[in-house]
């Protein structure tokens, strides 16, 4: 079984130009690909790197705490996703309609061209603003990532119409900003209330995506 | 009581009524319970610090007030919502109180933000996205409570660094900034106001009260106690021209938008926006006397809510025409508290603000009167749409049970409980002989209409306490005041 050190000697091997690519691969992942598996495995892959990136700044263990949050949030969403997404395939075409059936359409608002410039249009700003500007002095690798999940968060929000897809874009925004206020601020207690709330939002996301949906019809004046 | 206790007792009891709501009696006896039983501990708060991990915990008077009344406004939604044929949201009552209590008791910014928001974030668990696994008001909600609470911590950080340079001012502009950014987007306050209306399409009513009425005023409370904390982010900022500009942009846009309204959850989005405008009006002002009328705001922000919320849950759960009545009684009556017709209490706080307008800038003044009239003509529209939809009841004749076409001996705990029953009526039959029968035929009823019954007597309760609120108006201010003056970041 590997031991603690096992895990210091892989982390130290990775050095910060992969975890740069890393992290743009994992954002560049969940805007453009539809598919939940796969945006699901890019989640985990941010976390064990943005647990690389904070075990420069806090105790290995403690950033490894991260990690073990990520598995537990990748871990609901996956059970949130085989059951929501399974069930509706496992479905005959003889079975008769579901009432809260969703409306046939993308995961994204946007077409694969639009995603593209949107995501060139966030590297674009990340370089910009972070060539201008650094908060509090912050290093500029943790700057430069957190902005880039942070940005790159809101944006895959902002494009989506799926409610598992929205989770994925609110935990790496969190991811983002807890890099961010982590070098400015290293703080354990911010550290481990970040990590509560990252379960708290699997959570409350995993409940949206599967609860049952509202009859329509009830809405304009409804009493 | 000791806080751990009442922190305990409050898991218990979300718990007790998150269970029991699967049976109709059973959910109305737990909350019922649950209303008595927090209030009396609430009553019996020590007022004693706690200590845990180095953060402290203790009571301040009015965090005292402000939590009695919320378990009670809570209680009396539960008890309402337990009239319903769906109960799913009953316990999301009070599950979001045990986070929200340590926002209110704990003396350290950050953990108060962080148990805010994990409160705002547990009330997301209550709301109904209108469709399956689609984003909605509740994942744009859960998304702003996010982003919102990033923006507080990083104002916080800026505040924290600012005495230890303390000639950067900027950084004080840097705190002010973020801190104005997300406290707008958590209070809903204009231009941030867009995710009211979608939140309040996906969230049933008792929970939009709590959320509004008694959820949202914690960013104030927590806001208050950082400038506690840092005295200059008030003295080197300009907060109080935010909050002025903040306060008649809320007022006009909640008028406009509840004039446009007629659905119940925006319509009471859209006032407590309006009155959330008054509120930072008076906090502009910068007085004890501002600080306790925005205090008597807020408090009858979250009374109206309530009684709107409870009135229409109970107009939805039970038909009868009569209940229906009496509700949109309580519905006019919440709708005037938030107008700050109803007279005493609010008026007085409202009339007090309105003339300095109108001494001040007449523009603001005729404005703020438009937008009450904002407030009416919503809440008239709404009433209207209500009585129509009231149609006569038809009685549909009752059916007499299918007889068995093959006898089968019922199981023995059946027969018990059939023998059982039987000689309870026996009893109560020969019991009920020495009662005159108009009394008799009253009781029958009553036994028939218990639903419709209860739900009226907790709707004027409701209405009774808000008026007797409202009618001794100087005890409240009183009340007010002397609560204000007792916090300790004011000092």
């Amino acid at each position: 079984m590997p031991s603690l050190d096992d895990l210091a000697r892989a982390f130290a091997a990775v050095s910060s130009f992969q975890l740069l690519i890393g992290l743009l691969l994992a954002v560049a992942i969940v805007m453009l690909i539809a598919d939940w598996r796969v945006s699901l495995l890019a989640l985990a892959g941010q976390y064990i790197l943005v647990a690389i990136l904070l075990s420069t700044l806090i105790p290995l263990q403690i950033a490894a705490v991260r990690m073990i949050a990520g598995g537990l949030v990748a871990t609901m969403f996956y059970i949130t996703a085989r059951r929501v997404k399974g069930s509706r395939r496992q479905r005959s075409p003889s079975d008769p309609p579901v009432l809260e059936e969703p409306i046939r359409s993308g995961v994204f608002w946007m077409n694969m061209p639009f995603r593209i410039i949107a995501l060139a249009l966030v590297a674009l700003s990340v370089i910009a603003l972070s060539g201008q500007f650094v908060l509090l002095n912050a290093p500029t690798l943790f700057w430069v990532t957190g902005l880039w999940l942070a940005m790159g968060g809101l944006v895959t929000i902002a494009l989506t119409r799926d409610a598992l897809k929205l989770g994925m874009g609110l935990l790496f925004f969190t991811s983002g900003f807890g890099i961010i206020y982590l070098s400015i601020d290293s703080s354990l207690l911010v550290y481990g209330l970040l990590v509560v709330s990252d379960l708290v939002i699997a959570l409350a996301v995993s409940h949206i995506a599967s609860v049952p949906a509202q009859m329509e019809g009830r809405r304009r004046g409804e009493l | 009581m000791a806080l751990p206790l009442l922190l305990g007792l409050l898991v218990v009891t979300a718990v007790g009524v998150h269970v029991a709501r699967y049976w109709r009696p059973l959910a109305f006896v737990a909350s019922v319970a649950a209303t008595l039983g927090l209030v009396w501990a609430m009553q019996n708060a020590g007022a004693s610090t706690f200590e845990l991990f180095g953060v402290s915990f203790a009571f301040q008077p009015l965090s005292r007030d402000y939590v009695l009344v919320a378990f009670a406004c809570s209680g009396v939604l539960a008890i309402a919502t337990s009239f319903d044929a769906s109960r799913r949201t009953l316990g999301f009552l009070y599950w979001s109180w045990i986070v929200w209590l340590i926002a209110l008791l704990v003396d350290n910014f950050v953990v108060g933000v962080f148990a805010w928001a994990a409160g705002l974030a547990t009330m997301v668990l209550a709301m109904e996205p209108r469709r399956l696994q689609r984003v909605g008001g509740a994942a744009y909600y859960l998304v702003l409570i996010i982003v919102a609470g990033a923006l507080l911590l990083l104002g916080n950080r800026f505040a924290q660094l600012y005495p230890l340079m303390p000639d950067q001012i900027s950084l004080i502009d840097s705190a002010v900034l973020f801190l104005t950014w997300g406290l707008g987007l958590m209070l809903a306050a204009v231009p941030f106001s867009v995710w009211l209306g979608p939140m309040a399409d996906e969230t049933p009513p008792p929970n939009i009260a709590v959320l509004l009425g008694f959820g949202q005023p914690i960013g104030l409370w927590l806001l208050y106690s950082l400038i506690g904390q840092y005295p200059r982010l008030l003295e080197l900022s300009n907060l109080v021209t935010i909050l002025n500009l903040g306060g008649i942009a809320a007022i006009a846009v909640g008028g406009v938008l509840c004039a446009l309204e007629r659905r119940a959850g925006r319509f009471m989005s859209f006032a407590a926006l309006y009155v959330l405008g008054f509120a930072l009006l008076d906090l502009a002002r910068s007085t004890p006397e501002g600080m306790t009328n925005a205090v008597l705001e807020l408090f009858t922000r979250a009374l109206g809510l309530t009684l709107i919320a409870a009135s229409v849950t109970v107009g939805r759960a039970i038909p009868n025409r009569w209940v229906n009545y009496v509700a949109v009684g309580v519905f006019i009556l919440g709708a005037l508290t938030m107008a700050g017709i109803a007279p005493g209490v609010v008026l007085a706080t409202r009339w007090n603000l309105l003339l300095e307008l109108e001494a001040t800038d007449a523009r603001f003044f005729y404005m703020t009167v438009l937008a009450t009239m904002g407030i009416l003509i919503g809440a008239v529209r709404f009433v209207m749409l209500w009585l129509e939809q009231l149609e006569p009841q038809t009685r549909v004749p009752s059916e007499p049970p299918p007889a068995p076409s093959v006898k089968v001996p019922a199981p023995l705990l059946a027969r018990l409980r059939r023998r059982a029953v039987e000689q309870l009526n026996a009893l109560g039959n020969k019991l009920a002989q020495r009662f005159p029968p108009p009394l008799r035929r009253g009781a029958g009823w009553i036994a028939n209409e218990w639903r419709a019954v209860g739900a009226v007597a907790l709707l004027l309760l409701l209405a009774l306490f808000v008026l007797y609120y409202s009618a001794t108006p100087n005890f409240w201010s009183q009340r007010a005041l002397e609560s204000s003056q007792q916090l300790y970041f004011l000092r």
